[in-house]
């Protein structure tokens, strides 16, 4: 064996760096597949009857048509947003079980009012969250709006929201009680 | 997600890379240092920044946290030579600067770097689940986790230095010297960090960074101040296509760092430091070259690995200094997000390790042409201004303190583990959930 008489490096077993620019490859390689996956991504959705409280704090898909939705004013000038959901396949399960409520609140909700989004009843909805359930409560809280996307509409005729008509039909309400924006009013 | 959507991510990360190569130049900088300060800007500037998509942001972090943890090393490795009249111990790499071979070993630390990344890339996706099923083991059990880490940093302080006086009196006084001031380090940085977890003077609105001031003192500025007042001096280097290595070289010291890496991951306050040298006792790794490697696969893992747990879809663990700053802005929701998230860490690892050599030469190049003090004088001027900027006057302060503490290791030849005792005692007394009793018992509370 071959040594370097300076500073005892082995002069006969080294290793190229070009192995290097052979990792960058792979690393280009898993790149492509990663992102070519992110674009592709089909969602397997958690029937909203198996939301339970085994599943607290899981974070869910969830596809399920919209029943209702309002806007309430909180404290603070603050919104609060709630969509109920109803699961489209699985008429024979228990109605409540059947039922979860999406919820925007903070940001979130802001956010939701703000964007105007043109969420109807009957709209069918992909809802992306993370589920709190326990003794008495079972609600998916929504950390943006987008996570929120319609997949199939109810009817193309009801009306959307226009510029200026969510904060003009939200009265001002200090005890929290719901009120629905004119583009909900529609569908009720 | 939307192909137009993911190439401005993907140009985010790359941007995100650039700066992090700039940072990178700076010895002792750290990345959540560069990361609170784009947050201080950020929050600055908050109506342009709310324009902003969250996962851009975040994609622009993530590419400055693998840029940072591929390149970050070899500004220290070349602008801070041992000088070993005040050092305990020379590590491998600052052997390897000394007989001109400083590149090979930034080569040798770029194949822990590279294997690491391959992992997290590659095959990270797949274990999603089962990081997820370690992560429920571990978490019940790491108070006393922790307090191994932390008896094992004190028991390794024996043997030390038996002294070579000529009485008794002399040589116990020699003995324990080195061995009462690791002890005395251990338990001064215990106190420091109880203070900052429970009665920190830093204002509110810069609390999310109150931990950086104490950091920077205790590890970045106490080696910048060695640094200036060094007198070591840097021979040329040689800058070879191959390195001195062979397979089983790599293979083990890569193992060595995944479990250090991924201990160190996974289990909050504990730093690839301490788990790499667990790790290597635990693998039985051997030699300088098994060192560097493991030390470059820790790094990756520890930096990147930790941040991706936070959006792998079965866990969504916050961990590390750069997934707590994401986490003021943005939560991760979905699968899609995950993959995205992987593909950049491939796409700036990919970037990062790209420009490795050209940056290790390139760093090689100005040690023969600047003086490395002015370097590490510089540094000391910008951590300062960071820490003020990001803290303001008290958090100067409380860097000034740990400073003072971080210096004592290298006055009494001890070693600078046992200042990991900021981050392991307090952690590890909350987690057994004492940590309150002991703060109000240090008069904290």
């Amino acid at each position: 064996m071959k040594y370097c008489r300076f500073c005892t490096a082995s002069m006969a077993e080294r290793i190229h760096t070009r192995l290097i620019a052979m990792g960058v490859l792979v690393l280009l390689i898993l790149a492509a597949i990663h992102l070519g996956a992110a674009m592709t991504y089909t969602p397997r959705y958690t029937p909203i009857p198996q939301l339970l409280s085994e599943m607290n704090f899981a974070k869910v898909r969830v596809l399920g048509r919209v029943t209702h939705v309002s806007v309430t004013k909180a404290a603070y000038n603050s919104r609060q947003v709630r969509i109920e959901l109803e699961d489209p396949d699985s008429p024979s399960v228990n109605t409540d079980l059947r039922k979860i409520t999406a919820r925007l609140e903070g940001e979130a909700a802001a956010d939701f009012v703000n964007q105007k989004h043109t969420i109807r009843k009957g709209d069918l909805v992909e809802v992306a969250a993370s589920l709190f359930a326990g003794a008495g409560y079972r609600h998916l809280s929504v950390s943006s709006p987008k996570f929120i996307v319609v997949k199939e509409r109810a009817f193309a005729q009801a009306p959307a929201a226009e510029d200026g008509e969510v904060e003009a039909t939200v009265p001002e309400s200090g005890d929290g009680e719901a009120v629905a924006p004119v583009w909900n009013r529609a569908v009720r | 997600m939307e192909f137009a959507f993911i190439m401005p991510c993907c140009l985010a990360a790359l941007v995100g890379v650039a700066v992090a190569a700039v940072f990178s130049m700076i010895p002792g900088l750290h990345i959540y240092n560069v990361i609170a300060f784009t947050m201080l800007l950020a929050f600055a500037a908050i109506d342009l920044f709310k324009t902003l998509d969250p996962l851009l942001t975040t994609c622009f972090i993530m590419g400055m946290v693998v840029g940072f943890a591929v390149l970050f090393t070899v500004s220290s490795q070349f602008f801070q030579p041992c000088d070993d009249s005040f050092r305990s111990m020379m590590l491998p790499h600052e052997r390897f600067l000394y007989e001109g071979r400083g590149f090979e070993a930034v080569m040798l630390g770029g194949f822990g770097s590279l294997i690491a990344l391959l992992l997290i890339a590659g095959v990270f996706p797949f274990v999603t689940g089962a990081i997820g099923l370690l992560r429920e083991l571990i978490r019940p059990h790491i108070y006393w986790i922790l307090g191994l880490v932390s008896l094992f940093i004190l028991i390794s302080e024996w043997p030390k230095d038996h002294g070579v006086g000529k009485t008794v009196g002399q040589r116990l006084r020699d003995g324990w010297g080195q061995l009462g001031m690791g002890l005395f380090v251990f338990a001064a940085a215990a106190v420091l960090g109880m203070f900052v977890f429970y009665n920190t003077i830093i204002p509110v609105q810069s609390a999310f960074q109150s931990l950086m001031p104490v950091f920077i003192g205790l590890f970045a500025l106490s080696s910048q101040i060695m640094t200036v007042i060094s007198r070591a001096k840097i021979p040329p280097q040689y800058y070879a296509s191959t390195v001195d290595a062979a397979p089983h070289d790599i293979a083990r010291g890569s193992l060595t760092g995944v479990v250090a890496g991924m201990f160190s991951s996974l289990t909050p306050g504990l730093t690839p430091g301490p788990a790499l040298l667990m790790s290597a006792h635990a693998t039985a790794s051997s030699g300088d070259k098994q060192f560097i490697i493991g030390g470059g696969a820790a790094r990756v893992l520890y930096y990147i690995g930790a941040l991706v747990l936070f959006f792998m879809p079965d866990l969504y663990m916050r961990r590390g200094g750069a997934a707590i700053n994401i986490s003021l802005f943005f939560v991760p929701e979905t699968t899609e997000q995950y993959y995205l998230i992987s593909g950049i860490i491939a796409l700036a690892g990919a970037a990062s390790m790209a420009i490795l050599p050209l940056f290790a030469r390139m760093c090689g190049a100005i040690t023969q042409k600047v003086d490395f003090r002015h370097i590490s004088l510089g540094s000391i001027v910008l951590l300062t201004a960071i820490v003020w900027g990001v803290t303001g006057w008290r958090g100067v302060v409380m860097m000034l303190v740990a400073t003072a503490l971080g210096l004592v290791p290298n006055f009494w030849h001890t070693r600078r583990i046992p200042l990991l005792a900021v981050l392991l005692v307090p952690v590890s007394l909350n987690m057994a959930g004492i940590g309150s009793k002991v703060a109000i018992w240090l008069g904290f509370r």
